[in-house]
């Protein structure tokens, strides 16, 4: 392809195999290349010299507090979420040299910085992340903060975003509006795009930078199918994010619930150690140190990472402002979410779920913020609607067979009974006796129904998972549950709130016969798993 | 005929039903007696059968190759039999046998079923009172699955 006929705007088509030409072009452009590589069962951002440094055919299962990194079916350069490195550890350093003095004669000799200035190639920048750096850029690059540091290394740095198609279990970038497709602020974007017989980057290109990248790389102008495909990719994606937050009036409502009891909940269970704050992509706090030797003849100013979780953080004369566990994460939940939009006019949190998966408490930003969302409900139908995204919980339930064939109309009212719930292992989701007043969709997880026998404790009679509907009774008099239910392990799960459906039902017999239908055949199945069930448990005593 | 058409419109399940609605079944409908020990299903069958027990008592049992069936639940008078016309793929899951003699009437269950869909207002109506049904034999089976870990503990 002529390198004069590629045009900004248009996309391209480049083949996995021919990756590695980038990759070459931009090695001898005389970047640092760095992008994402398996390191200590992880996957970091590490120096790249070719594309088998490249996690080819992993992927990382993230949720509260776990990071697991697994083998993918596929080949997927590209096929993993975010793993716990960020950019800011090349573009902010975790350590830098404001400036060194050495004595000479009677006086002393400045020296000011870090030297050379490196020059980076990123390569795999999430849109998550994009958007972390276009908020630094914004904090560093102008204004009272402007930092000399941070804009060298960013002058000289090419970003390759890779548009995110695998989101994680704790990612939620769609609710924050920073994903998962770049839309600007890049010099090439790519979208993996995985087929039977293909497999093949969708090229954007951002500015002349990135048509200088791509010189002599085979590439060609993609088609509709191809745009199609990445669109598509990008569609599945929203629709997979594990986490969703509600972003409306959050800076109010963090201002106004300055004493919520919520804080000391979390308080509790807060271990103060920073984590987050290390693997956030925008918290940028950092402190100074003096370091001078022990001859007298070299002194240092450097410049490290800080975290507001320490009690150092906010000492000053007299001593720390903020002494308790609770006082230091709500600074810290108040500035991502709030008090960084005054400041610096957007938010502080781009949604990469970074700061879930690497708590060793499992402390979840957006249940947290939920909780502090939570108004005592005046209905008990709008109980479930208040905390989830519509759309998001819109799209699951439309794939559900249970609400696949009932139409726009009832897909809309069911969504506006439902949400996104999560129960830990051993929570019980189901009390039998109670009132049969929501169902649930499983999303993730096992759940066990079972019953309590007294001196035998809790006997389980059937285990039911992934994409399976839990609880039938809401549907059938005297609608109280007959069995228990309880996570096996962390589930989740959409809640829909029944008793609106019900009622609808009555009104509308095709809507009632639909669903009605589709219950019939559950039960029909289960009563099979039970009656197997049965038989082996004969079969072992005979 | 008049006979089962009386039956059908003072038996509870169909209760509701607009006269037609009850002919249309009717026409589908035999009156079938079992002696002790015959099966009104067997496990496998393709289910077309939906009864009404109108006297007597019938056992619902799961078959078990090298001991006793094990009873599931046991229905009587008034009750209704039999699920399977309405779900894929179409077969009696369990055996149900006459502990008594037994008068019923059973209802062609393809026809029901076709009944239902094309007229949903009757087929919810039927249907909702078939999960009941079911809902209540799942149980049974479930609470008989805990009888058995029980006696072994």
């Amino acid at each position: 392809m002529e390198e004069q006929a590629i045009q900004l705007g248009e996309t391209y088509v480049l083949d996995a195999g021919d990756l590695q030409h980038l990759l070459n072009n931009l090695l001898n452009m005389g970047y640092s290349v760095v992008g994402p590589t398996v390191r200590d069962e992880a996957i970091v951002y590490g120096e790249l010299n070719s594309i088998s440094d490249l996690p080819i055919g992993m992927t990382d299962n993230q949720d509260t507090g776990t990071y697991r990194l697994e083998k993918r079916e596929d080949g997927a350069f590209f096929g993993y979420a975010v793993g716990q490195h960020s950019w800011k550890q090349f573009l902010h350093p975790p350590t830098a040299s404001l400036w060194e003095a050495k004595r000479k004669g009677n006086g002393f000799h400045l020296i000011h910085g870090n030297g050379e200035v490196p020059k980076y190639a990123f390569i795999g920048v999430r849109p998550c992340d994009l958007h972390a750096i276009e908020i630094h850029d914004k904090i560093f690059t102008s204004g009272d903060y402007k930092d000399q540091i941070y804009e060298s290394i960013r002058g000289n740095a090419l970003i390759v975003v890779v548009n995110c198609t695998q989101p994680g279990g704790t990612c939620f970038c769609a609710s924050m509006d920073t994903g998962p497709r770049a839309k600007s602020g890049f010099d090439l974007a790519l979208t993996e795009i995985l087929e039977k017989e293909h497999h093949y980057f969708l090229v954007e290109i951002g500015n002349e930078a990135g048509t200088k990248v791509l010189k002599d790389v085979p590439i060609r102008p993609a088609g509709e199918a191809e745009n199609q495909a990445a669109e598509q990719l990008t569609e599945k994606a929203i629709g997979e994010m594990g986490r969703t937050l509600d972003t409306t009036n959050l800076k109010d409502l963090l201002y106004n619930n300055y004493e919520h009891g919520r804080w000391d909940d979390v308080a509790e269970r807060c271990l103060s150690c920073g984590n987050c704050t290390m693997v956030c992509p925008t918290c940028f706090c950092n402190t100074t140190e003096d370091i001078t030797d022990l001859k007298g003849q070299v002194a240092e100013r450097i410049r490290r990472w800080d975290s507001c979780f320490t009690v150092d953080f906010a000492f000053i004369h007299g001593g720390s402002t903020r002494t308790s566990s609770k006082s230091r994460y709500r600074q810290w939940l108040t500035h991502k979410l709030a008090t960084w939009q005054d400041q610096f006019g957007t938010l502080g949190c781009v949604g990469c779920g970074r700061c879930i998966t690497w708590c060793p408490a499992g402390i979840d930003i957006t249940e947290e913020v939920r909780a502090i969302q939570w108004v005592e409900p005046v209905c008990k139908t709008c109980v479930l609607s208040r905390d989830k995204s519509f759309e998001t919980v819109r799209r699951m339930l439309a794939e559900h067979p249970i609400i696949r064939d009932l139409g726009d109309e009832y897909l809309d009212l069911i969504t506006e009974c439902s949400s996104i719930v999560r129960f830990n292992p051993g929570e019980f989701i189901i009390r039998a006796g109670e009132d049969a007043d929501r169902f649930y969709l499983i999303r993730f997880g096992t759940v066990a129904i079972e019953t309590f026998a007294p001196e035998r404790g809790a006997i389980i009679v059937q285990t039911i998972g992934e994409g399976e509907l839990l609880g039938w009774s809401w549907f059938i008099p005297p609608y109280k549950w007959h069995f228990d239910a309880r996570a096996v392990e962390l589930t989740r799960a959409i809640a829909v709130e029944a008793q609106l459906l019900r009622e609808e039902c009555d009104k509308d017999p095709h809507l009632g016969y639909l669903i009605n239908r589709y219950i019939s055949e559950v039960i029909g199945q289960r009563m099979e798993a039970t009656r197997m069930q049965l038989l082996d448990v004969y079969g072992d005593h005979t | 005929m008049d006979q089962i058409i009386n039956i059908l419109s003072e038996h509870q399940f169909f209760n509701g039903l607009e006269p037609q609605q009850i002919e249309a079944i009717a026409e589908h409908s035999t009156r079938i007696n079992y002696n002790l020990g015959d099966f009104l299903m067997r496990e496998d069958d393709p289910g077309t059968c939906f009864f009404l027990i109108l006297f007597g008592k019938v056992a619902v049992e799961v078959f078990t190759p090298d001991r006793d069936p094990i009873i599931v639940s046991t229905l009587g008078e008034n009750e209704v039999l039999g699920y399977c016309w309405l779900i894929p793929p179409y077969q009696c899951r369990f055996d149900v046998r006459a502990i008594e003699l037994t008068r019923t009437i059973c209802v062609d269950g393809l026809r029901l079923r076709e009944i239902c869909e094309e007229n949903h207002q009757m087929g919810y109506e039927l249907l909702k009172r078939t999960s009941q049904m079911m809902s209540k034999l799942i149980e049974a089976t479930r609470m008989q699955l805990l009888d058995i870990y029980g006696d072994h503990s």
